[in-house]
């Protein structure tokens, strides 16, 4: 089910209204819904793929139980081991077995050898990298003493399958979510008004910036070798905002719809766009997932720690993971690789965590030098974008290369995209008004906010996009 | 909660209303023929009632792009109309035939534009039925709504209904800046987009200085196509009027056209190679100015070798 869907818009009120009405004198009643509305929200997809997801939880919660009641470590040691080689092995199996054999087969085929297998027609499970990551969380953490395990078992399956987060994250960590689950949960006002403001925040994010740059950054990739410099330069942009639109505006809603029910997500984006520097567009882009490897990746390799080709290696090894991550393609590999080589630097001079404060922290325009930064940043950003929009390597290089003839620029682009760069314009201006908060409707004075709500409703009605709704990009990954 | 309940629902409220009220202003701009809108032919050709024609174009922006009227009538000197309209499929075109006769129109013949692409419009179209073209929707004809309910399934159809998610979900067509192009062209309804004596499109770009390329297409018929096709011969037939389909230029290529038999027994292909010179198209599908009155003149000639249309009495010829 699509948040940006009209099913959404009629499941979330029934299920709202059941939760806060019908079960809230039972706590157990209450996860159970959620369990329950969960795998309703999921099986709108594919209900084939709920058997993964009830696999998934019952291996998580029994190694979890298991490892509560033993000390012996080659076996606690084994049973993080089966957790693991399950979880990624679903994982490995949907989602990298015909990369892995294409590249073999390629390989073979280098040294003279002909593999004859063939590719499986296999269909990704929507949402497996994020609650795989999830669970694996909570399975870590069990193994490390770091959490208790559970034993109840409606509460995890409600803590893995949370519909909110369920298919594109935030991955939340299980000691953070899973606690949530145990404590009686009473409605508060400003918890619910402010699940609402994000709600809406990132339903414009979707429906109005992601989508409508979709339209444009669809066209370009798909047919860039017939485009100008400029064109491609602009296709380049709009698939920056679409991306962040997309995915940021997800978790936006899957925040301000956790919240409807009481509960708190991490917050997984913090304008990464004002970033001065790679480093802190890391900590600002997909929180989430970089905190997921920082803690779960990074800091066993042994982090900064060591000397400098322990950190170049760890720094690498992250990046691309993270790269894979997002897909079995090379593209995402050299994408995370690229932003390696950008990191890189900030990291062997030290210089990683200059820009830890949000930009222009006390004052309304940012300083020549800020604004420089960010420039720097986003136009390394953007490149890097290129090669995960792509399909393949080649055409990511081409699409650059042609970029960035100069001769074939012309302004005419500005006429031909003018209400997506309005659109584009107005989403920059909220967030850069609204930086040192989650949502631009975090305003003190009355009128303002309500002129702020009218006008992202009134962008939501008259420029969302609803006609056969976009999925979010993120789903595939 | 009450209070969380009750600032909700004044919200929604307020937005009901407001988007109710812009609503029944977009429905009164939509059916005043005096604001070309970007939907405008739509209720162009829902408008037309009590006319006579010796023949109509039926198709999509193909059909729409391909024929002028004005040298089809000086060729074969009959008097025709141009319903084509972008992206149209079969389903559509059913609609309009059974419409444009529901509202006492008469027809001798009609020129079907059949082609690959109508036999496939789910992946051809950015929508299988254009239901949101057909405002108002709180006053949506029994034909239309006959052709909901056998084209989309129950779930999927039912945001037409409700007026006002239908208006949410296909604002595509009533924005403010629609509206607003729709208000500063008052007037200018029959000289922009369209020639509203006959249908004719109105190019407004020169050809493309660009090399147009088609791609290889492989055809795979959906079955809802074929039936709404069967429909419109089923239709004519009831009304007595000749169908003669023709397939209009594209620079694309079909692998397997032969073995789908509707096209197969499509009554006019061009054979003319200089057709399919990329200079006589405005993109690989449609042909440009120079490209339609070229295949116009090729039709007109067709028309009087193969049904000696010249000679044919036709209904007005009849009356006179």
């Amino acid at each position: 089910m699509l948040f940006n869907s009209l099913d959404f818009a009629i499941f979330l009120p029934i299920v709202f209204i059941l939760y806060w009405f019908v079960f809230n004198k039972s706590l157990k009643g209450q996860n159970l819904l959620v369990a329950a509305a969960s795998y309703v929200f999921y099986g709108w997809w594919d209900w084939r793929f709920l058997s993964l997801i009830l696999f998934s939880t019952l291996i998580d919660y029994f190694v979890g139980v298991s490892l509560g009641k033993t000390e012996a470590p080659t076996k606690r040691k084994i049973l993080l081991w089966v957790s693991i080689l399950v979880n990624l092995g679903f994982l490995g199996f949907f989602k990298y077995y015909n990369f892995f054999l294409d590249n073999f087969k390629s390989a073979f085929s280098i040294a003279g050898y002909e593999l004859n297998a063939n590719s499986l027609n296999i269909i990704l499970p929507v949402g497996i990298s994020f609650y795989t990551f999830q669970t694996l969380s909570y399975t870590i953490d069990v193994y490390k003493n770091r959490l208790e395990p559970t034993k109840n078992f409606i509460s995890f399956a409600a803590f893995v399958s949370f519909f909110p987060q369920l298919v594109a994250g935030p991955i939340e960590r299980a000691s953070n979510l899973l606690p949530q689950f145990f404590k009686p949960r009473k409605f508060e006002y400003s918890q619910g008004v402010d699940g609402m403001r994000q709600i809406l925040w990132g339903l414009f994010k979707k429906v109005v910036i992601a989508d409508n740059c979709a339209v444009y950054a669809n066209h370009i990739f798909e047919n860039s070798a017939d485009m100008s410099g400029s064109t491609l330069v602009l296709g380049a942009i709009f698939f920056t905002f679409q991306i962040y639109g997309d995915f940021s505006g997800y978790s936006d809603i899957a925040i301000g719809t956790a919240r409807l029910f009481g509960f708190n997500l991490m917050q997984n984006f913090a304008f990464p766009y004002f970033s001065r520097d790679i480093a802190e567009f890391w900590r600002r882009w997909h929180i989430s997932l970089s905190t997921w490897f920082r803690d779960y990746l990074y800091i066993p390799l042994g982090g900064s720690r060591g000397g400098t080709w322990m950190k170049v290696r760890n720094t690498f090894i992250i990046f691309i993971v993270s790269g894979f991550w997002h897909g079995a393609n090379w593209t995402f590999i050299v994408w995370g690789a690229l932003n390696a080589v950008y990191f890189l630097p900030l990291l062997l001079t030290n210089k990683n965590r200059q820009n830890m404060e949000v930009v222009a922290e006390d004052s309304y325009l940012p300083s020549f030098k800020e604004f420089g930064q960010m420039s720097l940043t986003f136009f390394l950003t953007v490149i890097a974008w290129v090669f995960f929009r792509s399909e393949t390597l080649k055409d990511a290089s081409l699409y650059i290369i042609y970029a960035s003839k100069l001769e074939t620029f012309d302004l005419n682009f500005i006429l031909t995209h003018s209400k997506t760069l309005f659109l584009i314009s107005i989403f920059i201006i909220f967030e850069w008004l609204s930086r040192h908060n989650q949502n631009p409707f975090i305003i003190a004075n009355d009128f303002l906010r309500k002129g702020a709500y009218s006008i992202i409703i009134l962008l939501i009605i008259f420029y969302g996009l609803y006609v056969n709704p976009n999925s979010f990009i993120y789903f595939q990954f | 909660m009450k209070n969380f309940l009750l600032k909700t629902s004044i919200y929604l409220g307020a937005l009901i209303v407001f988007l109710l009220s812009y609503a029944l202003f977009c429905d009164y701009l939509f059916k005043d023929n005096n604001y070309y809108l970007g939907n405008s032919k739509r209720y162009w050709q829902l408008s037309q009632k009590d006319k006579e024609f010796d023949y109509l174009v039926l198709g999509s922006s193909r059909a729409y792009g391909s024929l002028d009227i004005s040298l089809l009538d000086s060729i074969i000197d009959k008097k025709g109309i141009n319903l084509g309209l972008n992206g149209s499929g079969f389903t559509e075109n059913f609609i309009t035939l059974k419409l444009f006769l529901k509202n006492g129109n008469k027809v001798d013949s009609v020129f079907l534009q059949v082609d690959p692409y109508s036999l496939m419009s789910d992946s051809s179209f950015s929508n299988s039925f254009h239901s949101y073209a057909y405002l108002p929707y709180w006053d949506v004809d029994k034909e239309i709504e006959n052709v909901l309910h056998e084209n989309i399934p129950l779930l999927k159809d039912w945001p037409f209904y409700p007026a006002l998610l239908s208006y949410f979900i296909y604002n595509n067509y009533y924005s403010p800046y629609n509206i607003y192009k729709g208000l500063k062209n008052k007037g200018e309804f029959c000289s922009k987009g369209f020639d509203c004596y006959n249908g004719n499109k109105i190019f407004d770009t020169l050809p493309k200085d660009q090399n147009i390329i088609g791609d290889e297409i492989f055809i795979v018929p959906d079955s809802k196509d074929i039936f709404y096709y069967n429909k419109i011969l089923d239709l004519a037939k009831e009304n007595n009027i000749e169908v003669i389909s023709y397939m209009a230029p594209t620079l694309d290529t079909f692998s397997n056209f032969e073995t789908v038999n509707i096209l197969k027994n499509i009554s006019y292909i061009s054979s003319n190679s200089k057709i399919w010179d990329p200079n006589l198209f405005s993109d690989a599908t449609h042909v440009n100015r120079f490209g339609r009155d070229l295949f116009t003149i090729e039709f007109g000639q067709f028309l009087l070798a193969e049904f000696n249309f010249k000679e044919k009495i036709s209904l007005l010829q009849k009356k006179k």
